[in-house]
């Protein structure tokens, strides 16, 4: 209940605004004597405590729907999603406690998320080290040795993290210890040092461990003089409870964006034929830093829900006008972060030297510590510390455009607006000019420093722009000009604030009461039309393809798809699988020691030197992906069969990769064992004493690979040999070729040999440039396999048949690529086992998922897959007359499967 | 005193940074570097001009919103400085 204290003030406001300030303050400040202003406060009280219960369940609500939204989108990890849930809870709790209670109740909620994602263990061993760094800053002795002390305790961790020592139990922790400690140290220091902001026990420990921190190793760089300094600033949280609110939304919809830019418009630089090609992959990379946006916008509303008004990290950057909005636009926690303890140190050291030589030290200064930065963020995430020639040419180039746009500033000025002032046409033209201008040169940087591959390499890629047609121009020249536009009419927004600073009793309101039920009623609206858009898709004006892209976007797409794109430095970063697997366990709900490939287990076995690579170990038994996988004699997931076929056996071979030997499923459970088991169930004793199926097939193996296990299969004197076909397209046979030929294994068929000499295709080729042909090459490739295969199958009167196979995340877009290859292989006069629709039976694809983010299909998916495939089986007439099923038999059992 | 300091001031960020403003729109409480009026060269101009007007010496870590947003602060800055001596 706030306390009433009769002190001398003149209220300004009207007495609900002045009320809300009661929320935040516990303090009511009125005129001596003022018996009736008491009495007509005491009434407002009463009503603004419920009015405030109504307005707090409005935001506990949006924030509910929001939860629910990621929850149906599976936006971001697992984690997160239940630390969001944790968050309601919690900001309900935190709103509802005394003021001076709030600081300490987010510490324990922050300390808490720590054991819902990683453990409790974890959370004490990031808390032990956490603890001793910060009680080490504040040690009663002169700065200077706590520096000291400070600087050989990081040198030690960054020895441990280096693994020049283990140091037990933190391997799966560096990602998250880093991201809190790297750079947060580094001002904390800094604000200590110049006592620019209050420290206590508990501001520290929400500094650090700052919830959701421990969901994201990648983390908006708050600064510590402003995370006190914006600490419930504003007379009403209302405004900043509904901003956080809005900025979550926000973040959701650029993660959204980011998705559809994913799965539908990026492509692989090897992929690159021409300017439209070109175009559309600089500006797809360029699109996926919508990832780094949208997670920085969800985590700094998080915090307002929590008091902490910090400002906008990203403002509008696609509409960046100059080389200084650009760098004042993206990352502004960076921005101000290099400000405040590079840029401005040195400016002030040198500035005898004049404002020009002085700006132009501290900006080089200061993007060379940005270049090193970043690679010092990367080794505290990953674990190395990369110096490449991207890294320097992209930051150096950043460097000299950012100077020479802040001389040219500091010389003639920079245009100023405060609110209400209009432009003129010809200045929006300008602005729209300049917005086309830097967007062209920020593509191009970034499409530079996400390139793999050599300086030569890259400028022979850009020379795909002179490969034009008229169409393309047509196309580049509208978006340009719908980018100039949207720079002209939206390009000089501010950054959004937090209200600054504390108002002063007696001081005119900086701004008008805000607008939070309008606010509301927008951003409720909004969220719930983001599933109906896409539920209701059909009833939109776009086009099949934009359809196809809005029912995908419901669905993160598998990893081991997302890995096959070209990353960039912050999709490193952000996808934990790919440097620290536990990490990513936790992340995603996998139960702990899963190991992600067949090749850390007993059971694979590495052939570097031999053109198939890879090949799994006779008579294994081993536990992967939680499930028990055996191994027979010839080295097959599989029960043991003899090698020569025995009298009265019908024999098939399946020829496969991952869906095929089964992932995550144990032994009996894969669709070829349970096709098996069925078939010889209701046909064994027919036209054959018993039917075998022999998997052939081995995770990760590509065309090629597949067909070096075809040659074995041969020696099983199979009668059908199945060619196992998903939704990876050509990529995996483009590996797989590139990395043997650049090894200088020679392909062991002469007429690929000579297919890829005829391309110049050689150990010598550039790696752009191989991946490049052999993707043009790669159907021609796939149609030669599977002639190949056919001549070899008729001779020895083999049916060779192909079946396509769905991933439990099937998309739209990867349905059309299935049929694509259904109809190259009818083309190729082989029959298919169509079962890219085996899942369409499934309420959620969840449930055929062996788990969240790997879209192997579990027990439940292979055996809608077995029984797709046998059904298939048994309607076609080949295999009805092979297993001695009569075809009204057949159909009559077809009817009661159904 | 603190009224000619932010006369002065005030004076200068108009003709410096806001020209053809309407003078009664900057107040003395209207946010500078939060309002997007100040950003980081203006800053330092900013520093270099109340330096050599007032014969003061700013620290790097001064030259922040806390000290610098609104004329107020940076009269209470000019302030502290020329009374700490």
């Amino acid at each position: 209940m706030p306390v009433i204290r009769r002190r001398p003030v003149a209220l300004w406001q009207p007495v609900e605004n002045h009320l809300m300030s009661v929320d935040s303050r516990d303090a009511v400040y009125l005129k001596e004597d003022d018996a009736a202003l008491l009495a007509r406060l005491q009434g407002a009280i009463q009503w603004a405590g419920q009015a405030a219960l109504v307005r707090l369940t409005a935001v506990a609500l949006q924030l509910g729907l929001l939860i629910a939204l990621a929850h149906v989108f599976e936006l971001e990890t697992f984690a997160f999603r239940k630390v969001m849930v944790l968050a309601l809870a919690g900001f309900v709790v935190h709103h509802l406690l005394p003021m001076n209670w709030r600081l300490p109740f987010f510490v324990i909620l922050s300390l808490g998320s720590l054991v819902l994602v990683v453990m409790p263990l974890n959370a004490i061993r990031l808390v032990l080290v956490g603890g001793i760094l910060i009680g080490m800053c504040h040690l009663p002795i002169r700065f200077g040795w706590r520096l000291a002390l400070i600087g050989g305790t990081a040198a030690a961790l960054t020895l441990a993290r280096a693994q020049v020592f283990d140091l037990p139990g933190y391997g799966v922790l560096w990602p998250i210890l880093g991201s809190m400690f790297m750079f947060r140290l580094i001002v904390y220091l800094y604000d200590l040092r110049n006592q620019t902001a209050p420290f206590s026990v508990w501001r520290s420990l929400a500094y650090f461990f700052m919830l959701p921190n421990v969901c994201f190793p990648m983390y908006p760089l708050v600064d510590y003089q402003t995370f006190n300094r914006t600490y419930f600033n504003e007379p009403s949280p209302w405004r900043m409870y509904q901003v956080g609110i809005k900025w979550i939304f926000r973040g959701m919809l650029h993660l959204l964006v980011y998705r559809l830019v994913l799965q539908n418009a990026i492509i692989g630089a090897d992929y690159v034929v021409d300017a439209g090609d070109l175009v559309r992959y600089m500006i797809t990379t360029f699109s996926l830093y919508l990832l780094i946006s949208g997670q920085f916008h969800m985590i700094i509303g998080l915090l307002h829900l929590f008091g902490f008004n910090l400002p906008e990290t990203h403002h509008n950057y696609f509409l960046s006008s100059s080389f200084t909005d650009f760098w004042r636009r993206i990352n502004i926690y960076w921005k101000d972060f290099i400000q405040k303890v590079f840029f401005n140190p040195v400016y002030f050291r040198v500035k005898h030297l004049g404002p020009a030589a002085a700006m132009t030290v501290a900006t080089l200064i200061a993007f060379f510590f940005t270049w090193l930065l970043h690679s010092y963020q990367w080794f505290w995430i990953r674990g190395t510390f990369p110096m490449t020639w991207q890294d320097a040419v992209f930051w150096g180039g950043l460097a000299v455009l950012v100077l020479v746009n802040v001389l040219y500033e500091q010389r003639y000025g920079r245009s100023r607006l405060i609110k209400g002032k209009k432009r003129s046409f010809a200045s929006r033209v300008g602005l729209g000019l300049r917005t086309v201008a830097t967007f062209c040169t920020i593509v191009t940087l970034w499409c530079l420093w996400t390139f793999q591959g050599s300086a030569s390499e890259w400028l022979d890629f850009m020379s795909n722009i002179t490969r034009m047609d008229g169409k393309t121009a047509l196309m580049i020249v509208c978006g340009l000009t719908g980018l100039g536009i949207a720079g002209a009419l939206f390009g000089d927004s501010e950054r959004e604030y937090s209200a600054g600073q504390k108002p002063k009793l007696g001081q005119r309101a900086a701004e008008p009461p805000y607008a939070f039920w309008q606010s509301a009623a927008i951003v409720t609206v909004l969220i719930l039309m983001v599933p109906a858009i896409v539920k209701y898709r059909e009833y939109l004006p776009v086009g099949p393809m934009a359809r196809t892209a809005l029912g995908d976007v419901r669905r993160e797409q598998s990893v081991h798809v997302r890995a096959e794109r070209d990353q960039g430095y912050y999709e490193d970063l952000t996808n934990t699988k790919s440097y620290n697997l536990a990490l990513w366990e936790l992340y995603n709900r996998r139960p702990a020691g899963w190991v992600l490939s067949i090749g850390q287990t007993e059971a694979g076995k590495s052939v570097p030197h031999e053109f198939h690579q890879f090949e799994l170990a006779p008579s294994k038994r081993v536990q992967f992906m939680g499930a028990e996988v055996s191994t027979n004699r010839w080295g097959m997931r599989d029960r043991d069969y003899e090698k020569a076929k025995p009298p009265g056996v019908f024999r098939v071979a399946l020829l496969g990769s991952s869906i095929s030997m089964g992932w995550g499923v144990n032994d009996d459970e894969t669709y070829e064992n349970l096709v098996e088991q069925r078939l010889n169930q209701d046909f064994a004793g027919k036209s054959h004493e018993r039917i075998e199926v022999l998997n052939f097939a081995v995770a990760g193996y590509s065309a090629f690979q597949k067909l070096w296990a075809f040659d074995r299969a041969l020696e099983f004197e199979p009668d059908v040999i199945l060619w196992e076909v998903h939704a990876t397209g050509f990529t995996w046979m483009v590996n797989h070729l590139s990395r043997v030929i650049r090894a200088g294994i020679e392909v062991p068929y002469p007429e690929v040999r000579e297919m890829l000499e005829d391309k110049g295709i050689n150990a010598r080729s550039s790696g752009l440039a191989m991946r490049s042909q052999l993707r043009q090459l790669a159907p021609e490739l796939q149609g030669w396999i599977w002639s190949h295969m056919k001549r070899e199958c008729d001779k020895r009167g083999i049916t060779l048949q192909v079946v396509i196979l769905p991933r439990a995340d099937q998309m739209r877009v990867d349905e059309e690529h299935l049929a694509e290859m259904a109809d190259f292989a009818r083309r190729s006069g082989l029959p298919v086992f169509d079962l890219a629709k085996a899942f369409r039976g499934a309420q959620d694809r969840r449930t055929v998922a062996v788990a969240p983010g790997d879209a192997h299909p579990n027990v439940e998916g292979h055996r809608m897959l077995a029984e797709a495939l046998y059904e298939q089986m048994i309607a076609s007439p080949e295999w009805q007359a092979a297993l001695g099923a009569s075809s009204p038999a057949a159909t009559a059992l077809h009817d009661s499967n159904r | 005193m603190p009224d000619e300091t932010k006369s002065t001031v005030k004076d200068f960020i108009l003709r410096e940074f806001l020209p053809g403003e309407d003078p009664n729109e900057l107040q003395d409480d209207t946010p500078l570097i939060t309002g997007g009026i100040l950003d980081s060269i203006a800053t330092l101009k900013l520093v270099a001009f109340l330096e050599e007007q007032f014969g003061i010496s700013i620290a790097a870590h001064e030259a922040d919103v806390d000290h610098l947003n609104t004329l107020n602060d940076i009269a209470a800055l000019v302030a502290s400085k020329r009374k700490g001596g």
